[in-house]
């Protein structure tokens, strides 16, 4: 799929923009602190329905308009395999001084949920800091995937939402537990939902892992040549009963058996999705641990050439490509055949501080755009 | 039930006169009104003949005066016991548990079902400090043994905590030999009851299954 306009209002440093985009690649180039992350995030947010980055919904908002208890507001049109939809979603502080943001979207003029938006418009962000996903916590693992079979699957969103809310719901009993505040029976209410909600949300991420594990393993080869193979391993707190299998709710609901102790003096659930891991490693090697930087930075590539793979392969309509920022670190070689794996894709938008830095061959067809405080200019070629 | 900001300086500013700042502030208490909603409703009320104004102030301040709870389903009524209850013609053998008086009138538009209420004034929410016993679940037991119901049917909503909720009631209803049935999936998953359409209510009843 492809977005053929955006228009950005009050976004971070954006003012006002409109944009008409085209397929194939779009350099966005500039110096730092243009914007240009600025741009990639406000597509993004309309593809997984909020940031990836900013802490509190209310940066994203202008500060001008925050202030004023304005808005901010941004739209875009998407035109895919089947159809071209717009999408608009607006960021509004109308609370005035307080920090509530109310988030609106509309999705062809009709008001959706945040959690019906993931996947309208399917995207992946490649950034700098995705180098998170080889060194950081498994948190931003977990992310990763929950990211991805959201975009994949409304059911795993509002799947994974409601195992969420159980388990908000049952760690606050277990805090009470703890405090005296509750009983026994008042946990076990909680726990069949638990097991089911937690058991579908495995059951998908295993059911995806089988087949993005074989594509990260083999993007990393095409990006390392030689060496270590890269090897990932789902690293699940409930095992299933069966090997292979995703966990039934009723290994999920014996696993609870067996931490029960534990859980309570903790005040807090130990087991389940929410504590599972993806294992990375080199030749045998643990990733977070022992790789080089450089290591790390094509392992975290690879996970995302994997993520646009997959994407494309199960929505059946291939994913926007966004690198933001991404060719500074990487060698000649490298810098090549990462743009080459994204040039398989209809629509590609990338940010660099130097022109030089795309590879010539992807340049001569690209169209250039001019990042200088938040003003986007097209580049005249010579 | 959500917890409110303070109203931001914009909306109680001081070039307000008091009684109107009070009044915004009262509104933005409400739920679903933020400070630009009460603002204009606060204006709205402002430009309404007295006696309209008087008449709205009357009806809100009456409401809390003329109304108490049922003693027996805990549905808000003008008199005790409330219409339902007192009406014979009613099947005394079904009893159906709900989260909120608003869902005994939604299902009652349906038509469908003719036995009688029990109002649970919430749901078990850990989060917010509900616990079982802030709601009306040991009446209902009172009930289950001191009244001819041979069916319970569980109508909490389809969301995380409605489903604890019906499975906590029918851990304590099932030991005294009641046939306890839940409603059908057919609502919007996580949605309330009090939003669904009447037909939707109506094929949720009819499709009741045994929990
Ligand atoms: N809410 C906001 N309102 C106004 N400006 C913002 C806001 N959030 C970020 N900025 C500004 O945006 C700029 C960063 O833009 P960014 O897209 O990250 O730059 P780059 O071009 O280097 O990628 C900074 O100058 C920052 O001050
Ligand atoms: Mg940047
Ligand atoms: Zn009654």
């Amino acid at each position: 799929m492809e977005l053929t306009s955006l228009s950005l209002t009050n976004f971070r440093s954006f003012r006002a923009l409109e944009l008409t985009l085209d397929r194939g690649l779009t350099v966005l180039a500039g110096e730092n602190a243009q914007g240009k992350s600025n741009l990639l995030e406000a597509v993004y947010l309309l593809a997984i329905g909020k940031s990836q980055r900013a802490a509190v919904e209310r940066e994203l908002v202008s500060w001008e308009a925050a202030e004023a208890g304005g808005y901010a507001i941004v739209a875009a049109t998407v035109r895919r395999a089947e159809d071209s939809v717009e999408i608009r979603l607006g960021l509004d502080c109308g609370g005035g001084r307080t920090n509530t943001v109310i988030k609106r979207i509309r999705v062809n003029g009709v008001p959706k949920r945040a959690s019906d938006l993931v996947g309208v418009l399917s995207a992946v962000l490649f950034s700098a800091s995705d180098i998170d996903l080889a060194y950081g916590a498994p948190q931003g693992r977990r992310r990763y995937l929950d990211v991805l079979l959201s975009q994949t699957s409304r059911r795993y969103v509002h799947g994974l939402q409601r195992y969420l809310r159980v388990l908000a719901q049952r760690n606050a009993v277990l805090r009470a537990m703890r405090d005296g505040r509750a009983g026994e029976d008042e946990l076990a209410v909680w726990d069949p939902q638990l097991c089911e909600e937690g058991a579908a949300v495995l059951a998908a991420r295993h059911e995806a892992f089988e087949r993005l594990a074989p594509l990260a393993t083999e993007a990393f080869e095409r990006l390392a040549g030689t060496g270590p193979a890269l090897a990932l391993d789902y690293v699940a707190t409930v095992r299933p009963i069966e090997p292979g299998a995703a966990p039934a709710p009723e290994a999920f609901a014996a696993a609870l058996e067996r931490s029960r102790r534990q859980e309570r003096a903790a005040g807090m659930t130990l087991i389940g999705p929410h504590r599972d891991d993806i294992r990375l490693a080199l030749g045998g090697v643990e990733v977070a641990k022992h790789a080089s930087r450089g290591q790390a930075r094509l392992v975290a590539l690879a996970l995302r050439l994997a993520e646009a793979r997959l994407l494309a392969e199960r929505r059946g309509d291939p994913p926007v490509i966004l690198l933001d920022d991404i060719l500074s670190e990487l060698d000649e070689r490298r810098r090549g055949l990462v743009l080459e794996e994204a040039l398989g894709y209809p629509q590609v938008l990338l940010t660099t501080a130097e022109l030089a830095l795309v590879p010539p061959s992807g340049l001569a067809a690209a169209r250039v755009l001019r990042v200088a405080d938040a003003q986007v200019l097209e580049e005249v070629t010579a | 039930m959500t917890s409110r900001e303070p109203l931001s300086s914009e909306a109680a500013h001081p070039s307000l006169a008091p009684p109107v700042a009070r009044l915004i502030e009262q509104l933005h208490k409400l739920p679903g009104i933020g400070p630009k909603t009460a603002q204009r409703l606060a204006y709205y009320l402002i430009r309404m003949p007295a006696e309209e104004a008087a008449a709205l102030a009357q009806a809100i301040g009456s409401v809390k005066e003329q109304t108490t709870l049922c003693g027996r389903c805990r549905n808000i009524t003008e008199a005790d016991p409330c219409r339902i209850c007192a009406d014979l013609a009613r099947d005394q053998t079904v009893l159906c548990v709900v989260q909120e008086p608003l869902d005994v009138l939604a299902i009652e538009r349906t038509g469908v079902y003719h036995g009688l209420y029990h109002v649970l004034h919430g749901v078990i929410d850990p989060m917010r400090n509900v616990g079982p016993e802030d709601l009306h679940i040991r009446d209902l037991l009172t009930r289950l043994t001191d009244e001819p119901i041979t069916e319970v049917v569980l109508a909490m909503n389809p969301t995380v905590e409605g489903e604890t909720t019906a499975l906590y009631v029918r851990q304590l209803v099932a030991p005294l030999g009641h046939k306890v049935t839940r409603l059908a999936r057919g609502l919007p998953v996580g949605g309330d009851l009090e939003y669904a359409d009447d037909l939707t209510v109506a094929r949720a009843f009819e499709g009741r299954q045994d929990f």
